[in-house]
């Protein structure tokens, strides 16, 4: 159907471009330069930054738009970036560098050949953090028909469902008192504790389909044998479709009245389930097989900006080089292989999606 | 058009012409997740698909 070629050294240069710019969540704007760069090499005459600071790069002038959506950001943790062996290293080679510079490459090889859609890349912020970027495009209300989210998924996974996310200070205050008399005494650090031993019972999965928690931070106490006064911990759950957050947090509130604790709402992602067969799908799935790949559906137990992003096209999925297991370790990175064969299926995606009748897209 | 016989329900189901093996189709009759495959004499079929995976982190 179409031929897609590239230059194995123009894919390995642009990633190791944007490894190279350490860029942890409230400092995307350190790839500004690089961004321009890149973006010239590689033919775009139109990239420019919006107000949170997402960066875009843009070909084509179709009626339609096409979104190849990944995020620049990536968790703190700076890491050598060095290629050897067919690999290449660095933090956010897999989470998710090597998904911006496929998607940019994509691009690069589709000059010229889409007839009805413009195809818009996008590196979005704080992905890691709060996902600013993402709500950014939301609340903007872009017009996008189709939008891929470029995110781990070992290359030929095609993530057509993400969990949701709540994230909740707790705090705690007490009498305290004298640990040598217990029984007079009050901890906040126990009524936390109490908290989450109630929070634990309840939501205690092990698997996607099932609510899990984690406790993941707790401070509290500054001596041995006074009891504290004050405390506080973060605990984070994680839910699939069918449920949604209020119903979470409606229990976790009456919790933290039973067990006499504050609770400060810290962040709320509802999680994203869509068809297998809406047109993103099926165009990632053709084009792998196109390349000779074997591709399956899966399912995510983390969030990504799809969560977000799905309140404006349905028509939506993700896939990425790298494998998800490496994302945020110490040991993240690509192998060429997938980084070329990223490239060829989003361009190929691209042009399955540009070539659907009005109709189907 | 092609139109093959669900696995699942017996229902029938139409593939477009240019459907690729391996790809992926939902009967909407029954709901049964379908893969489209040509048998050893290269007629057209449906099989059940593999089973969605679950994959860790983001």
């Amino acid at each position: 159907m179409y031929a897609l070629d590239l230059d194995r050294d123009l894919a390995v240069t642009t990633l190791v471009q944007l490894l190279e710019v350490y860029t942890p969540p409230g400092e995307e704007r350190r790839l500004e330069r690089t961004w321009s760069r890149i973006c010239m090499a590689l033919g775009y005459n139109k990239f420019w930054r919006d107000e949170v600071g997402n960066f875009f790069a843009s070909i084509g002038r179709g009626g339609r738009a096409i979104y190849l959506v990944s995020h620049v950001d990536t968790v703190p943790g700076e890491l050598r970036v060095r290629v050897s062996e067919g690999k290449i290293y660095g933090r956010g080679a897999v989470d998710a560098k090597s998904s911006v510079a496929s998607m940019l490459l994509a691009g690069h090889i589709l000059h010229n050949r889409l007839q009805n859609s413009m195809l818009v890349v996008a590196g979005l912020v704080d992905e890691e953090n709060r996902g600013r970027g993402a709500k950014k495009l939301v609340d903007e209300g872009i017009s996008a028909d189709h939008i891929i989210i470029g995110e781990p998924t070992n290359l030929v996974g095609v993530a057509t469902s993400y969990r949701g996310s709540i994230s909740i200070k707790v705090r705690a205050t007490a009498k305290g008192g004298h640990s040598s008399a217990p029984y007079m005494a009050e901890s906040a650090l126990e009524k936390i504790l109490n908290l989450w031993s109630q929070v634990r019972q309840e939501y205690n999965g092990s698997r996607y389909e099932e609510i899990t928690s984690a406790l993941t931070t707790l401070h509290g106490g500054d001596w041995a044998s006074r009891l504290p006064d004050t405390a506080e911990g973060t605990i984070n759950i994680r839910f699939p479709p069918p449920y949604v957050s209020s119903n979470i947090l409606e229990k976790l509130n009456e919790y933290a009245a039973r067990y006499d604790c504050r609770l400060e709402l810290l962040d709320v992602t509802e999680p994203v389930s869509v068809n297998a067969s809406n047109p993103v799908v099926k165009a990632l799935i053709r084009s792998m097989l196109r390349l000779g790949l074997r591709p399956k559906i899966v399912k995510k137990t983390g969030t990504s900006d799809m969560n977000t992003l799905y309140n404006i096209t349905t028509s939506i999925a993700a896939c990425g080089p790298g494998n998800s297991l490496l994302a945020h370790t110490e040991g993240e990175f690509v192998t060429v292989e997938d980084l070329l064969n990223a490239v060829k299926i989003y361009a190929g995606a691209a042009l399955e999606l540009d070539r659907l009748s009005p109709a189907d897209g | 058009m092609p139109e093959l016989e669900c696995p699942v329900c017996g229902g029938r189901l139409q593939i477009p012409e240019d459907s690729l093996p391996g790809e992926l189709f939902e009967h909407q009759d029954c709901g049964a997740n379908l893969e489209y495959f040509q048998d050893e004499k290269g007629r057209p079929a449906l099989k059940v698909a593999e089973e969605v995976a679950e994959d860790w982190g983001q």
